[in-house]
């Protein structure tokens, strides 16, 4: 059987594009919370949430903040903290379970887990209930730069 | 032809996975996994079985700081912390508590890691020595004692930079025993692999205890290495720089230290090079110089660390 040599070149093509296609960059959200932003700022109104180990296909990068798209299809900025190239184990509470194959779900809370703290717990001394109140102490990039703006701090770059 | 055509196609295909995957020991796995798990039957004990040994031989040579993932080290950290307030106590005082966040958690927005999988949360402990500690994942802990070291705000945001580069550059992490992280991947991924159900709690228990110790020992009677230390302060430096506060605040947090340690106490003086040898260190980046802050940063300090 022949085929004609313009036929193996459109083949060879398409496959070229299926593999560029591929090659468009995927990461994993290493952070709890993950915060997706309009904008590529820690100003910038949260737009969408996503939880860690999550996927997330990066479409552009600008800085230290990547353009993501969601797997429901919302777009927005995300720092590059929140970010990782490595796959990440889904922790058995995140509640991202639904696109994730049989052996990440394997995976789910096997390493050092809230399941081994507890444990651990039974048999150490340690002050946890005030961990939890000094974890509750969070503010909002915005209340932040108000607070360094107040006592005359400007800042010189980095994260913004 | 078909044929040929098809083989090229997933050869291409094979050597995209390739060379995508060349960058950290986890990708060989999922390559691996992938290539296993394709068919009807999965393959999964065979290719798995030899994708946790490819795993565990780059182990080897890998380390906590780049091996736990970032939700790990959130529990790891909490657990440490734990521990550090059972030894020294939370102060309570809510105005003090919110201010040093505030000045914290600023300053961890300019840091090259301003996001942690739980965040960075700031603590005083209710001590006269002089101490601070920083666990993984971002949990800090500065002790009263510390704070009386702190002329200003500006001081204050030099020792809580300093303990945020400790967070950002890992070192608590990295005073794990190698040899946990392996035996840690091997449970982690021998389970995964077998699809076992929590038989081997107590074993990771174990372990978890092990690796909390590990850094309990550096962090209160060893100390970290002095590279480790002089590398904390250029992060400080650095993050200072970057929110806008003036690095000469590490100097003078320093030299004001300097005066307070007593020689041999169980603190700072045990656990961190002499304040005029950093002194020394930071010359070319931090000098001791005088800093003037406006009124309002003076009177917001004084009204939240004026009376601890």
């Amino acid at each position: 059987m022949r085929i004609a040599k313009p036929a193996l070149l459109l083949g060879l093509a398409l496959c070229l594009c299926g593999v560029l296609a591929l090659a468009a960059k995927v990461m994993n959200v290493q952070v709890r919370d993950g915060q997706v932003r309009a904008t590529p700022s820690f100003l910038g109104t949260i737009v969408g949430r996503a939880q860690y180990a999550q996927s997330v296909s990066v479409l552009q990068e600008q800085g230290d903040w990547f353009q993501v798209s969601l797997p429901g299809g919302a777009t927005g900025w995300m720092h590059r903290s929140a970010l990782t190239d490595k796959k990440l184990a889904m922790t058995s509470g995140s509640g991202a379970a639904a696109d994730v194959s049989g052996k990440e779900m394997a995976l789910a809370g096997k390493g050092f887990s809230a399941q081994v703290e507890a444990d651990y717990r039974r048999g150490h001394a340690g002050d946890y209930a005030a961990i939890d109140r000094m974890e509750r102490i969070t503010y909002d990039p915005a209340t932040l730069l108000a607070f360094l703006a107040q006592g005359g701090i400007k800042p010189q770059g980095g994260a913004r | 032809m078909k044929r040929r055509i098809l083989g090229l196609f997933s050869g291409m295909l094979l050597l995209f996975g390739i060379l995508a995957g060349c960058n950290d020991p986890g990708s060989i796995t999922r390559v691996l996994d992938a290539l296993g798990g394709g068919g009807p039957g999965g393959g999964a004990g065979t290719v798995g079985g030899y994708a946790v040994s490819a795993v565990k031989s780059a182990s080897a040579i890998a380390h906590a700081s780049e091996d736990f993932t970032p939700e790990q080290e959130y529990y790891i950290g909490r657990s440490v912390g734990a521990g550090l307030l059972a030894k020294y106590h939370p102060l309570n005082d809510p105005k003090a508590t919110a201010y040093v966040n505030e000045v914290g958690q600023a300053l961890a927005m300019f840091s090259d890691m301003p996001q942690t999988y739980g965040g960075y949360h700031f603590l005083i402990m209710d001590s006269e020595d002089i101490n601070a500690f920083a666990a993984p994942g971002g949990l800090i802990f500065i002790t009263r004692g510390m704070l009386h070291c702190c002329a200003g705000e500006n001081a204050l945001a030099a020792v809580l930079a300093h303990e945020i580069g400790h967070v950002q550059n890992k070192d608590a992490l990295r005073a794990i025993k190698r040899s946990r992280v392996t035996e840690a991947l091997g449970i982690i991924g021998g389970e995964a692999v077998k699809h076992a159900s929590g038989g081997r709690l107590p074993q990771l228990t174990s372990l978890f205890g092990d690796c909390i110790n590990d850094i309990m020992s550096t962090m209160v009677n060893n100390g970290y290495s002095r590279e480790l230390e002089f590398q904390a302060d250029k992060t400080a430096v650095t993050i200072l720089r970057r929110c806008g506060y003036d690095p000469a605040g590490l100097p003078v947090m320093l030299t004001a230290m300097q005066k307070r340690l007593r020689p041999g106490a169980a603190d700072f003086a045990k656990t961190h090079p002499a304040p005029a040898d950093r002194i020394a260190q930071l010359a070319g980046l931090a000098r001791v110089a005088e800093i003037t802050e406006p009124p309002a940063r003076v009177t917001r300090f004084k009204d939240a660390l004026g009376n601890i």
